[in-house]
């Protein structure tokens, strides 16, 4: 069956790859709290759609609440300025939780696809390592 | 359908993470050096299609797999399932790492049914069997989401429109799409590489590793 792997790890990457194409817009269901300005955050989902249903607590530095309610249709949500840093809480009841705190940054590492892609090479040199050794096994019994 | 941090009470979170430890050990034992390939295989599916998203309602759904890992890796489909959710929460956020516990549960006990069931259903008809596989194993997620979430919080459960509710309405098109989608999957392994499929009583042919 050692012929067959490489056939069948070939439809499998093929399969893989084709249903991400097909399944355009590809996102997380993530929940991201954004700032965008001093005093006003969003939430939206990876990909930008707006959580209409988050319900947003803000904290001030000493875990005081300073300010609670929904979005605006803007997917906005205004705090007061004066307490300092805050602690910014959405929750959208369905599981879905985000935090962010005055001064955090939304960088990451590598592009989704990029890092997407390298966790499935991993598990594809994963498979075809232990394919060979158990075949280089079999091999040698075959000697004996 | 990936719990986030801080959703779940503390006692639910820890209890999940205990269960999902028993199950994970147990999945690992006994590992042979031949089903790794596999394994390996099915949790990078795993990892790389839940990651996709499709918006329903308020909230997103998204392929789980659980019918196909379960009846394709059997008792080791819970190490996919732990070992891809672990990466989705380290590298995305998607699912937290205080849930983890609770979201490995949620996917590998409906998988390790599934397995049982189809090997029983599949000898009338291997197409229906990965179909229901499919649908059950999406349902008995379902039913363990809402169980953490009411056991965490009463309050998930209230109105007409309660998280409840919209979960339920949500999913239930993924039953469908998922089972269909297994069906067709599991037949076509059938047709093509049945060794896969450990169905007893099937010879395996030429010492295939996969």
């Amino acid at each position: 069956m050692h012929k067959g792997f490489k056939r069948f790890l070939i439809s499998f990457l093929l399969t893989t790859l084709m249903v991400f194409l097909l399944s355009a817009p590809v996102y997380a269901h993530r929940m991201i709290v954004e700032q965008v300005e001093e005093g006003i955050v969003k939430v939206i989902y990876d990909g930008g759609r707006i959580a209409r249903r988050a319900e947003v607590v803000v904290y001030d530095d000493i875990g005081i609440e300073i300010a609670k309610g929904s979005l605006d249709e803007n997917g906005h949500f205004q705090y007061p300025l004066d307490r300092g840093d805050v602690l910014v809480v959405a929750d959208d009841g369905l599981g879905h939780r985000a935090e962010w705190k005055t001064g955090d940054s939304h960088g990451e590492l590598l592009p989704r696809a990029v890092t997407i892609a390298l966790v499935l090479l991993g598990f594809v040199a994963v498979a075809v390592f232990f394919n060979n050794r158990v075949k280089k096994k079999e091999d040698a019994r075959k000697q004996l | 359908m990936h719990l986030a941090d801080g959703v779940l009470s503390l006692p639910v979170a820890a209890a999940a993470f205990a269960g999902a430890g028993v199950l994970v050990a147990y999945s690992l034992k006994g590992v042979q050096e031949e089903e790794i390939p596999m394994i390996s295989l099915m949790t990078g599916g795993f990892f790389a299609l839940s990651l996709i998203s499709i918006p329903v309602g308020p909230s997103t759904i998204h392929p789980v797999l659980g019918g196909l890992l379960g009846i394709i890796l059997g008792r080791r489909a819970p190490l996919a399932f732990f070992v891809g959710l672990l990466l989705q929460a380290i590298l995305f956020q998607h699912g937290g790492l205080s849930t983890l516990g609770a979201n490995t549960l949620m996917l590998a006990l409906p998988a390790l049914v599934v397995h049982k069931m189809f090997q029983s259903i599949q000898k009338r008809s291997v197409f229906l069997g990965g179909a229901l596989s499919g649908g059950v194993a999406i349902a008995g997620t379902l039913v363990l989401l809402i169980s953490f979430l009411l056991l965490s919080d009463q309050r998930f459960a209230d109105g007409f429109f309660s998280v409840v509710n919209l979960l339920i309405a949500g999913h239930l098109p993924l039953i469908l799409v998922e089972g269909l989608i297994t069906g067709y999957a599991v037949k076509f392994l059938y047709n093509s590489r049945p060794s896969m499929l450990k169905i007893p009583g099937v010879s395996v042919t030429n010492n295939s590793s996969i």
